[in-house]
C-alpha cells in the first residue's frame, strides 16, 4: 500500500517535470519564430504544443535508454526516483525563474544519478551509459548543430543572395512554419520520451513492470498531455534570451538554425540519445549567426548559457542527493518523506510563479 | 587515432549515423527551400518578362524545391516512426 502512495507520488512529480521540462525548454523551439515574425507568439506556443504532443508518440527509444541504460534499475528505488525528480524541477525552476536556458534533460539525469549515488553508491550509476549516451551526445549535438546551420546558412546565402530581400524573406518566413513545427515534434519526440523512461524506471523500481519493458499506454499519453500543457502555459522569458539576445536573425537564419536543430534532435532521438533540445538549437541559432558575422553573436549572453550547462547535471545531482538524504530518514519504504518534500516543493514553486509572474509581463512580439 | 577506453562506452556507428544524417537533413533542406525561392522569384520575373522557357524553368526548380522540402519532412517522420 505505502509502495503505491510513493509510485503515485513518483508518477504525478514525473508529470509535473514533464510540464516545467514543455514550460521551460519548449520555448526555445519557437522562439526563432517568433524573432524572425514568422509567427505571433501566441500562435507559435500553441502550435508547438501542438506538435509536442504529436512528437511524443513518434518513438520509445530515448524512453529505452532512460528507463535502463543510466542507472541500475534493479537498485533503484520509487524513492530514488522521485528525489532525483525534485532535484531535476528544483534546478529546472532556478534557472527558469533567472531566464537562463539550461537543458531540463540533463537537470532530469543529473537528479536521478544524484540520488541513486548517494542511495545505493557507485554501482547503481551505469557510467559507461552516463558517458556514451548522455555525455558524450550532449558534447557532439550542439556543436553539430552548429556547423550544420553555419554551412546551411552559407548555401542559403549563396543560393537566393542575390534575390529580392523581401521576396526571399518572405519565403523562409513561409517556411519557418514548417521548419519550426519539425523542431517541436523532435523536441516532443525527444523530451516527453525521457519522462515516459523515468516514470518506467519508477515502474520497473516498484515491480510493477520488468526490467526492460516499454512505457505502457497511459505513461506515453500522459506524458505527451504534460509536455504539450507546459509549452502551452508559457516560458516567455526563456523565448525571449533564445530569440533576441543571443543575436537578431533574419528569416534565412531562423530556418537553417531550425532546420539543422531538428535534423540534429530527429537522428538523436532515432538511436535513443537524450538529447538537450535547449543545447542543441543554441548551437544551431549561434551557428547561424556567426557563419553571417561573428560580432552578430552576443557572447556574453552565449557564455552564461554554457555556464549554465556546465553546472546542470552536477548541480541536479547534488540537489537530487541531497533530497534522497532527506527522503531517506524516514526510510526507503516510507511515503512520509516524499509527501512532506511534494508538499515543500509544491509550496516554493506556487510562491515562485506568483513572483515571476507579479514580475514579468508576457512577451510580445514586438519586445523580441 | 581511436580511444580504446572510448571504444568501450562510446557507440562510435550511433554517433556517426546521427552526424551524417543531421549534417545531410539539416543542410539540404535548408538547401531546397533556398532552391524553391530561388525558383519562385525567378519565374515570377520570367513571366513578368513574358520569356516562356524561363518561366517553365524556374516553376519547376521551384516546385522541386519544394517536392524535397515536403519528401524530407515525411521522410523524417517515416524513420522516426519504424523500428529497427
Amino acid at each position: 500500500m505505502e509502495s503505491d502512495v510513493i509510485l503515485v507520488i513518483v508518477v504525478g512529480t514525473a508529470l509535473a517535470f514533464d510540464f516545467t521540462n514543455g514550460f521551460h525548454d519548449t520555448a526555445n523551439v519557437v522562439a526563432t519564430s517568433i524573432s524572425t515574425r514568422a509567427m505571433a507568439p501566441r500562435v507559435a506556443v500553441g502550435f508547438a504544443a501542438l506538435l509536442n504532443f504529436a512528437g511524443a508518440f513518434l518513438s520509445l527509444a530515448v524512453a529505452a535508454t532512460v528507463a535502463s541504460g543510466i542507472v541500475e534499475a534493479d537498485l533503484v528505488t520509487p524513492t530514488v526516483v522521485f528525489a532525483g525528480l525534485v532535484g531535476a524541477i528544483t534546478w529546472n525552476l532556478i534557472t527558469w525563474y533567472y531566464g537562463l536556458p539550461s537543458s531540463s534533460s540533463h537537470a532530469l539525469i543529473g537528479g536521478v544519478v544524484g540520488a541513486a549515488f548517494v542511495a545505493e553508491g557507485a554501482d547503481a550509476v551505469l557510467s559507461d551509459g552516463l558517458i556514451g549516451k548522455v555525455a558524450v551526445p550532449a558534447l557532439v549535438a550542439p556543436t553539430l548543430a552548429f556547423v550544420t546551420a553555419a554551412m546551411a546558412i552559407l548555401f542559403a546565402y549563396r543560393i537566393v543572395g542575390r534575390e529580392s530581400p523581401g521576396t526571399v524573406n518572405r519565403g523562409f518566413r513561409v517556411g519557418q512554419i514548417a521548419s519550426g513545427g519539425m523542431l517541436a515534434l523532435a523536441h516532443g519526440t525527444n523530451d516527453a520520451q525521457k519522462t515516459m523512461g523515468v516514470i518506467t524506471l519508477a515502474l520497473i523500481a516498484n515491480g510493477t513492470l520488468s526490467d526492460g519493458s516499454d512505457p505502457p499506454t497511459w505513461v506515453i499519453v500522459s506524458s505527451a498531455t504534460a509536455i504539450a500543457l507546459g509549452t502551452y502555459v508559457g516560458g516567455w522569458r526563456i523565448i525571449r534570451t533564445m530569440g533576441s539576445r543571443i543575436i537578431k536573425m533574419d528569416t534565412a537564419q531562423g530556418f537553417s538554425a531550425q532546420g539543422a536543430g531538428a535534423a540534429v534532435i530527429l537522428a538523436a532521438s532515432h538511436v535513443g540519445f537524450p538529447l538537450s533540445t535547449t543545447h542543441t538549437i543554441s548551437g544551431a541559432v549561434m551557428g547561424a549567426g556567426a557563419a553571417k558575422r561573428v560580432s552578430a553573436v552576443r557572447w556574453g549572453v552565449a557564455g552564461n548559457i554554457i555556464f549554465a550547462w556546465v553546472l546542470t547535471i552536477p548541480a541536479a545531482a547534488a540537489v537530487g542527493g541531497g533530497i534522497e538524504a532527506v527522503v531517506s530518514v524516514f526510510g526507503d519504504d516510507s511515503a512520509v518523506g516524499p509527501i512532506i518534500v511534494a508538499t515543500i516543493g509544491l509550496g516554493l514553486s506556487a510562491w515562485a510563479f506568483a513572483r515571476r509572474l507579479r514580475r514579468g509581463p508576457t512577451l510580445t512580439t514586438a519586445e523580441v | 587515432m581511436r580511444l580504446p577506453i572510448a571504444d568501450d562506452v562510446v557507440e562510435w556507428d550511433l554517433l556517426l549515423q546521427v552526424i551524417w544524417a543531421g549534417l545531410a537533413a539539416g543542410i539540404g533542406v535548408t538547401i531546397a527551400m533556398s532552391v524553391a525561392i530561388l525558383g519562385a522569384t525567378r519565374a515570377a520575373d520570367a513571366r513578368r518578362d513574358g520569356d516562356t522557357l524561363d518561366t517553365i524553368f524556374y516553376s519547376a526548380l521551384f516546385v522541386l524545391g519544394l517536392a524535397a522540402c515536403a519528401g524530407a519532412v515525411v521522410l523524417g517522420i517515416v524513420v522516426m516512426t519504424s523500428k529497427d
